[in-house]
């Protein structure tokens, strides 16, 4: 069938990253009509001024997108959004972290005019390690893995390539930033119509990953900074500085690291009297976010 | 002596109802204090007390009594309790033609046990004579391979070419259709030819394929006017067995408002002789908005809805590993002899969260575990809970125990752990489970009762109805001879003896759900629930305890007679 929609399973288990990609997806201008299917809607953060309409368990957004809860039934969902009114360019089905891809996959053959989905299974490289090793989800980590067409391999130590063995031995494709997981999008749902958008194309630039640095001014309290921090929008994936900030009233050198919601502020020996209070941002974020952004973290009060 | 009438009449209380005095040949009181009785006076609904006629003088004398002696040839127990079944299961069930390897007692038909291909299509062929043409889709359910052969779409059409007719296997992962029932739901051509799980040519669908006829057949199944009358063949099933009181563990397993909905109008009426405690399924479910406090509150909310039929009692429901008769019960080394893995039905760390929540907030815990790596992960959150937050009540409870070890069972011990088993799985799964599955060691060992006893840790059987009949003698008989599906004794080490059995179906399933101040056993101030057999289980040949009928059940005073065809 020609006009079938293709489908993309996000797999992998709790807390590899599933949802960051998924707000990111959805939060960007890419002229796609994508409906992702999630499982948890409550940890679905979109900015308010994107949402067309909301309408029980469905997010219609103002860049064609839509957001609807799984449910009950995988394939009663799936099945109502591909016969619905305006079927998507492309399906994106989010796994429940216990969930085998394999399974979903042969859930979703159920559903007339959605081609045979492809499943992208989300690692997390800092914790994947021990959670091969853990008694209960080990070997469900390693089916996950197995099951997958290709690897996102998320959250590697900058410049690194992932080197366990488990990854080498599977052989499979992978990609290592969100930009190429949503240029590999723009490919899969250019199959359906001849819109050959690419969602990670140079003309995205505006919100393509972006890395900038901000000085924070060194009168700022370093309980307001961790405050201002866990405003940022979700797509800010990475933060880190040696940042001088006042804590209780007197000046001290912090290392700090994380993203917004999850920050370590670590007290340091100044080792330079003059170190630049900078902070390293990483994300995909608009020139409009990225001045929310400076007037938020660069001003002392709160 | 005219004085004395007087004195009777004034301080008699002007609402008081008359005394009922049941004789029986013999009264199992299921009270260690005193185990046995003739004669149990009535009031109200409750127990003055139980002994002979002579010893309930002190209120028979000074109020009067009719001795109601019908069941004088009987035995009387404790009414029934069953602390694990699922009424809206039973309810989309029931309705259906069942066509079973195992015999199966329901009210309105006696199930004989079919064996064999020719024997199933025979009566396959019969069903559909009788009642085919009265339904719009013939539903037939009990369909095992391992006793009835290969069936195809072929053998039902020769039955019938242009009725519906669907056969819904034992296990309900996998169907057969006819091509009348396939056009009948529109299964697209395209998903036929291409689903892994779909077998066009032979009209099979199993596990994810079935889902798509599922899906199909949601309307017919879950049509109100069918599951009302599902609702109604139900009472009767768990009157036929005896009961007085159940607990639908997993309460909303469709959905919360309408299974309320009909339960109320169904059950909460003087003449249905059953109260049902109502354990909702734990919340959030994936996809749910709320955090695992907020569900606390969701739950909360339901308890206020509380009759005297349908009730509350701030306990609640999770699950672990996935289901045992679809073989996805999560197993430790060396797993399954073909290799395959069972399923979590809930992240392990999403589980003990939520677990957590209620445990916090003082709601008692029914986790459904099944493999031994599902008990592992039970009980784990059970020790970190302890350990977190130390509570000396018994809030915690294992449900099915299907796959377990004795380690598991003396830390169960250790951290204030009990019990309620489902022993059919012993007799239905154990002798294929042993010979496909997981071998002779853990299969014959499945549900180890004997382990419980010798450790010490309270335990309830329950039937988890449709997974096992509604019987809790059946079960009582399981328990106590460990008998396979074709007659081998399974761990003999494992049986429990025929009293801790009855226990097991009266007072400690009672106190499994926390009712034993009110029901389990016949003394002083508890309900007047009586279930009556004609035979004493204690007294007949160990292998025949499941064939002794239920004659009646006393529900808190009343007689309900069980109607026998
Ligand atoms: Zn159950």
């Amino acid at each position: 069938m020609t006009d079938a929609i293709p489908c993309l399973i996000l797999g992998g288990y709790l807390g590899a990253g599933k949802t960051t990609l998924i707000n990111g997806l959805l939060s960007r201008h890419h002229g796609k009509q994508i409906t992702v299917l999630v499982n948890d809607f409550g940890a679905i953060n979109i900015d308010a001024a994107l949402i067309n309409n909301k309408d029980g368990d469905t997010l219609s957004l103002t860049n064609g997108c839509a957001c609807c809860s799984i449910g009950d039934s995988l394939l009663e969902t799936a099945d109502r959004v591909v016969r619905g009114e305006n079927p998507p360019d492309l399906l994106l089905v989010e796994a429940s972290g216990a969930a085998e891809p394999g399974r979903m996959k042969q859930i979703l053959m159920g559903v007339p005019g959605l081609k045979a989905a492809q499943c992208l299974t989300v690692v997390d490289a800092s914790t994947f390690q021990k959670r091969l090793r853990d008694k209960f989800v080990g070997k469900l980590v390693r089916a996950q893995l197995k099951q997958a067409d290709c690897l996102y391999i998320n959250r590697l130590a900058e410049g690194k390539e992932p080197e366990d063995p488990v990854l080498a031995s599977l052989n499979k494709p992978r990609m290592t930033s969100a930009q190429e997981v949503f240029r590999y999008l723009g490919a899969l749902g250019a199959e359906k119509t001849d819109l050959s958008v690419d969602l990670g194309a140079e003309k995205e630039a505006a919100e393509a990953l972006q890395t900038f640095t901000l000085p924070i001014p060194a009168d700022m309290e370093r309980k307001d900074l961790q405050a201002k921090l866990t405003r940022l929008p979700t797509s800010i994936h990475r933060l880190k500085g040696i940042l001088t900030l006042k804590e209780r009233g007197a000046d001290q050198v912090f290392t700090v690291q994380g993203n917004g919601q999850d920050c370590t502020f670590v007290k340091t020996e100044p080792r330079n009297r003059d170190i630049p209070s900078g902070l390293v941002l990483i994300g995909p974020v608009s020139d409009q976010d990225r001045r929310r952004i400076t007037d938020l973290l660069t001003t002392a009060q709160l | 002596m005219q004085l004395a009438a007087l004195f009777v009449r004034l301080t008699r209380k002007p609402d008081m109802s008359d005394i009922t005095v049941f004789t029986a040949r013999r009264i199992h009181t299921m009270s260690a204090s005193q185990p046995h009785a003739e004669a149990v006076a009535v009031r109200d609904g409750l127990i003055l007390e139980a002994g002979t006629l002579d010893s309930l003088k002190p209120w028979t004398d000074r109020y009067g009594a009719t001795v109601d002696e019908r069941f004088k040839d009987k035995t009387i127990f404790p009414g029934f309790v069953d602390p694990h079944l699922h009424p809206s299961l039973g309810a989309v069930l029931l309705p259906s033609y069942f066509i079973t390897a195992m015999e199966w007692s329901l009210p309105d038909r006696k199930v004989p046990a079919t064996k064999g291909r020719d024997g199933y299509l025979q009566a396959l062929k019969e069903g559909f004579e009788k009642e085919g043409a009265s339904r719009d889709v013939f539903v037939t359910w009990g369909y095992h391979q391992l006793w009835h052969g290969d069936l195809t779409k072929a053998d039902l059409n020769a039955v019938s070419k242009d009725h519906p007719i669907v056969v819904w296997h034992r296990s309900f992962h996998e169907l057969i259709l006819n091509d009348a029932a396939i056009a009948h739901i529109g299964v697209d051509q395209e998903v036929m030819e291409r689903h892994p799980q779909i077998n066009a040519e032979i009209g099979r669908f199993s596990e994810t394929g079935a889902k798509v006829v599922m899906a199909g057949l949601k309307d017919f199944l879950f049509n109100p006017a069918r599951f009302l009358e599902g609702l109604q063949s139900l009472l009767q099933v768990i009157h036929l067995g005896g009961h007085t009181t159940v607990a639908d563990m997993a309460y909303g397993i469709f959905d919360f408002e309408q299974e309320w909905m009909a339960f109320n109008a169904m059950i909460n009426r003087d003449e249905v002789p059953l109260r049902v405690l109502m354990v909702p399924k734990g919340l959030p479910e994936d996809g749910a908005k709320e955090s695992p406090a907020d569900a606390v509150k969701v739950i909360d909310g339901l308890a206020d809805r509380s009759n005297d039929k349908l009730f509350f009692d701030r306990r609640v429901k999770f699950f672990t590993d996935g289901a045992i008769f679809s073989e996805l019960m999560q197993m430790e080394e060396p797993g399954y002899i073909d290799g395959h893995e069972g399923e979590w039905l809930m992240v392990p760390e999403l589980f003990e969260e939520r677990v957590r929540a209620f445990w916090t907030a003082g709601y008692r815990i029914h986790v459904h575990c099944t493999g031994n790596l599902g008990h592992e992960l039970a009980i784990d959150v059970l020790e970190k809970l302890q350990r977190e937050h130390p509570r000396l009540d018994p809030c915690y409870t294992i449900e099915h125990f299907g796959v377990s070890t004795e380690e598991q069972v003396q830390r169960l011990k250790q951290f204030g752990g009990r019990v309620s088993a489902n022993p059919y799985y012993v007799h239905e799964l154990g002798e294929a489970y042993w010979v496909k599955s997981i071998g002779f060691e853990r299969a014959s060992q499945m549900v180890r009762l004997g382990t419980l006893m010798r450790e010490n840790v309270p335990f309830a059987l329950h039937s988890d109805f449709t997974m096992a009949p509604a019987e809790p003698l059946k079960n009582a008989w399981v328990a106590v001879n460990r008998l396979s599906e074709s007659g081998k004794v399974l761990a003999p080490e494992e049986k429990i003896p025929v009293h801790q059995a009855m226990k097991a179906i009266t007072i400690d399933a009672a106190r499994i759900i926390g009712l034993e101040n009110s029901i389990g056993s016949i003394r002083s101030g508890k309900k007047a629930d009586f279930t009556v057999l004609d035979d004493d289980p204690y007294e007949v040949a160990p292998e025949t305890i499941k064939d002794i009928t239920v004659h009646a059940t006393v529900f808190e005073g009343r007689v309900f007679e069980v109607i026998k065809e």
